[in-house]
């Protein structure tokens, strides 16, 4: 018995809930998902239905994050009524599949905030430095 | 050793005494009366060192019918007695009754250290060095045969010339060697040794024959000698390989011959290989049916080789063309022969198959594997399923490797 | 104090300016460089034209020992089979058709420039992320050329990838065999490119050139011209011939206007037509004003193509000596026929008319080839045609 096939071995009933959602592989420190169809009550690592993508979260030697999608397939199933799990939902909205998903305009959001209270906080410090000086 | 030696240099008369106190005393040689009386005689101290070591080490006659204890008779160890006198040790000294003399004229000799002679070791060890080491005569791994000491496999020279035919480039190995009895009406069961060898000269010239004689040397000589007497020539392919596929029988014995592409080597059973290397055919796969009987295999091999058509043969007897495809020549078809007439064969003739022509539509039988008892078994399942994580790593690694290369 | 840190700042800012112009004027230098060999417009109609194509074909050659010459691959088995003649006849077809497959010549395209296509720009979804995300479509059946591949920039901006990501993703999800996702160290080290030139390793050079890139990549005609411009300097030409790379290769010397020494070496090897052809291709690409076309059809007329010469080559096997037994082997023993003979003289005409005009660039060399040529030939042909006399062959 080897692992599970990617293509897909999973049982499924005609009218049960199907979810794309992501399948964590890789290892220890090293996350690598895959985007799958699944049934939704099922486990993330018992065999899936079909395997409509991949991604990669962790940042590759050009700065980017790879993301394969079988845009094909994932029309099929979201006709088909499958659910979408949130962070599947987000990829897709990012990849300009769906919408932008509203989380990601609220990370977006709070990463500027961050940022700029960042940026504020150091330039009060220099300010702050130049006083006492 | 030494100890053991000193023991048996001991005469007779002197076994009665127990200890023998060497002091710096004259009463030494006299035992003091309240000695007792110990009974010290055994086969240890009684019998000399040779014989002790032959107890320990050799076979009963019994053994040695049935081949036990070959290694003995041999001299493993060395004497390390020589080069030294009883009384004479590391620390020279003398001792009065033992190494010296107790009266010198009127006056008494005592115990005492002598200056130390140094030379004394370096000389010890360098007897000892001399004396040579008993190492097994080793042969050298090409020279060996098929299995440790023994003949078969083993090459025993070219044949001896007769008259002015020398066999100079020729090689002869021994495939079979070993006794044979038969009844004589008045001798009874008369052994003599039976020698199977193969003589060839590397390109294509082989030949082989069986000799008897009583002793190993003769019957090896003969079997040479004769075996060069009977040389067959053969067609080799590209001076290689045989010419095509084939197969061929005797007895019980069925081999199944196939031709191989360059670099392929011998992969057959090691009676065939040896004739092939004899023979100057250097990639061949040979698979054998039924009896492994040694002379069976080497007759039924030869008269295989020896029936071998040539191309144009074929293509007369078929009336066809020999096509030849090579992978590495992207499928070229290279004719190799063609029919002397030609006649039109019809889409309708059913065209054989060379294979199944040159093996006179025999069909090797192809045994399955068994798969090890362990396939299937839950453990078994859960280390693959591990494991398949790892499938690409190899490839990975050497790719990295490639691309870090200066 | 001040008036020095003045002037040394001037000092330096006249260095800066300096070295700017210097690395301008290099960089200036390395762009002719580069420019002498580019295509300075699109090369592709002229290349995939019909006729282009034939010439190219004929010039390249179709040597069976050489197309299918024994290379070195894992599996060097073969196969044995019986073939009646009709059989054998059909594949000596397939392997021509297998042939021209082999030599199929890359294409000589324009280098594609990278064209900037935003689908959506979102200020919203600026800093969603640190990095890139790039997006491929794997949907099953795509060519590499219409997959999609988008990338999310970490601004918000929403755009196709570039070509050099596209490429890289392709290669990432679809690998194409042989091709890798580095860069071979010989197309990244220059040393070691100029060593296997140096052994003339061109073949090899090109093979993995066409592997590794695709033929509208900048990359692609630079080391082919490079490759090119050191084979015209060794002159070992016949080491591509029948290759596929002999048609570009020809295609590059005719665009540039450096064909005298390709020229030669065909003259000297008494591949006349193919001068012919070189020079028409030549004449073809910078519009000369001569009339080609009649000649090139009056060669074609008595000159197979390489396809049909292979083919009756793999079919002369199978035929049984003839009557005309003799002045087959009176042709075999000369090399030529009486047609070989015939198409020499008009195309030494039209060489000729060549070297005379202004195009020729080594016009002695070529001259003294043709000369030596000429003298060969008639050598050749009065052998021929005494030889026919005496053993009494009429002449057809």
């Amino acid at each position: 018995m080897s692992l599970s096939p990617a293509s897909g071995i999973g049982r499924f009933y005609k009218h049960s809930a199907k979810i794309i959602r992501f399948v964590r592989l890789g290892c220890t420190n090293r996350p690598f998902y895959h985007i799958v169809v699944m049934e939704r009550r099922k486990n993330q690592h018992q065999p899936v239905i079909e395997q409509v993508g991949s991604y990669d979260p962790l940042p590759n030697t050009s700065n980017e994050r790879l993301v394969a999608l079988n845009t094909e397939r994932i029309r099929y199933w979201l006709g088909k009524g499958a659910h979408m799990s949130e962070p599947a939902a987000e990829l897709l909205g990012i990849a300009g599949l769906l919408p932008v998903h509203p989380r990601t305009y609220m990370t977006a959001w709070r990463n500027r905030r961050a940022a700029a209270a960042a940026t504020a906080g150091a330039a009060t410090e220099t300010t702050e430095k130049v006083a006492t000086a | 050793m030494s100890r053991l030696l000193f023991m048996s240099f001991i005469k007779p008369n002197w076994r009665a005494s127990t200890s023998i106190k060497l002091g710096n005393h004259i009463n030494t040689l006299f035992p003091p009366s309240d000695c007792t009386l110990s009974r010290n005689i055994s086969f240890f101290n009684k019998l000399p060192a040779d014989d002790i070591w032959r107890g320990v080490t050799a076979v009963s006659n019994a053994g040695k019918k049935r081949g036990r204890g070959k290694g003995t008779g041999r001299k493993v160890a060395k004497d390390l007695n020589k080069g030294q006198t009883i009384g004479l040790g590391k620390k020279s000294c003398i001792w009065p009754g033992l190494n010296a003399p107790i009266l010198r004229g009127n006056e008494l000799i005592y115990q005492q250290k002598q200056s130390e002679n140094e030379d004394r070791e370096k000389n010890i060890i360098q007897l000892r060095d001399s004396m040579g080491n008993f190492k097994l005569s080793k042969l050298n791994p090409i020279d060996r045969g098929w299995s440790g000491t023994k003949m078969p496999g083993r090459s025993i020279g070219p044949p001896d010339s007769v008259g002015e035919d020398s066999f100079k480039l020729f090689d002869t190995r021994v495939l079979e060697n070993k006794i044979v009895f038969i009844m004589k009406g008045n001798m009874g069961r008369k052994r003599r040794y039976s020698v199977l060898s193969v003589t060839g000269n590397k390109n294509g010239l082989a030949g082989f024959a069986i000799a008897k004689a009583p002793e190993v040397r003769t019957a090896l000589r003969k079997s040479k000698n004769r075996a060069g007497q009977k040389l067959i020539s053969i067609n080799l392919y590209e001076n290689r390989t045989i010419n095509h596929d084939f197969y061929t029988a005797f007895g019980k014995t069925k081999i199944f011959v196939f031709k191989k592409p360059e670099g392929y080597g011998l992969v057959c059973h090691r009676a065939i290989q040896t004739i092939c290397k004899v023979l100057g055919i250097q990639d061949l796969y040979a698979k054998i049916e039924g009896s492994t009987n040694l002379q069976h295999i080497v007759k039924a091999f030869f008269i295989g080789l020896m029936r071998q058509k040539s191309y144009d043969a074929i293509a007369k007897e078929t009336n066809l063309h020999i096509v030849e495809r090579q992978v590495a020549k992207n499928g070229f078809p290279q004719i190799k022969a063609s029919p002397l007439l030609n006649v039109n064969t019809s889409e309708k003739d059913r065209i054989i198959d060379f294979m199944q022509f040159t093996l006179g539509n025999k069909i090797v039988l192809k045994k399955k594997k068994i798969p090890p008892y362990f396939v299937n078994s839950k453990g078994h399942n859960i280390f693959e399923s591990k494991n398949e994580r790892f499938r690409n790593q190899q490839n990975v690694r050497l790719h990295k490797l490639v691309n870090s290369y200066i | 104090m001040l008036i020095l840190r003045q002037l040394r700042k001037l000092n330096g800012q006249q260095r800066l300016q300096l070295g700017v112009e210097q690395t301008r004027r290099s960089m200036a230098d390395a762009a002719q460089k580069n420019a002498s060999f580019q295509y300075d417009k699109d090369p592709q109609p002229l290349f995939t034209d019909a006729e282009t194509q034939r010439l190219l074909q004929s010039m390249t050659q179709l040597q069976l020992e050489k197309v299918f010459r024994k290379r070195t691959v894992p599996d060097n088995s073969t196969e044995t089979k019986f073939m009646t003649t009709a059989q054998l006849e059909k594949e000596f077809l397939q392997t021509i058709e297998k042939a021209k497959k082999l030599l199929q010549m890359p294409p000589v395209v324009q280098i594609k420039q990278d064209t900037e296509h935003i689908i959506s720009k979102d200020p919203a979804l600026k800093d969603f992320a640190d990095t890139k995300y790039v997006f491929t479509d794997i949907t099953f059946g795509l060519r590499n050329s219409e997959r999609k591949i988008v990338v999310r920039d970490a601004d918000g901006t929403l755009a196709y990838a570039p070509l050099e990501t596209r490429k890289r993703m392709n290669q990432l999800y679809f690998p194409l065999e042989g091709r890798r996702s580095y860069t071979p160290r010989m197309f990244t080290h220059d040393d070691l490119l100029q060593r296997c030139l140096d052994e003339h390793k061109y073949e090899f050079v090109l093979d993995r050139l066409t592997v590794q890139y695709e033929p509208y990549e900048a990359e692609f005609h630079n080391f082919s011209a490079k490759v090119f411009a050191h084979l015209n300097e060794s002159k070992e030409f016949d080491l591509l011939r029948s290759t596929r790379h002999f048609g570009p290769m020809a295609f590059f010397y005719a665009w540039h206007r450096c064909i005298d020494d390709l020229l030669y070496d065909m003259i000297r090897r008494d591949y006349l037509h193919n001068a012919v052809e070189l020079i028409s291709l030549s004449y073809k690409i910078h519009q000369v004003p001569v009339d080609y076309k009649p000649i090139l059809s009056q060669l074609e007329a008595l000159k197979p193509t390489p396809a049909q010469r292979a083919l009756a080559e793999l079919l002369s096997c199978l035929k049984k000596p003839a009557e005309n037994a003799i002045e087959h082997e009176i042709q075999t023993a000369i090399g030529k026929t009486e047609q070989d003979f015939a198409a020499d003289e008009i195309s030494l005409k039209f060489i000729e008319q060549y070297i005379g005009s202004k195009h020729a660039l080594k016009k002695v060399q070529l001259e003294l080839a043709v000369q030596t040529l000429k003298e060969v030939n008639l050598e050749k042909l009065q052998l021929y045609q005494g030889l026919k006399k005496a053993h009494g062959v009429q002449a057809s």
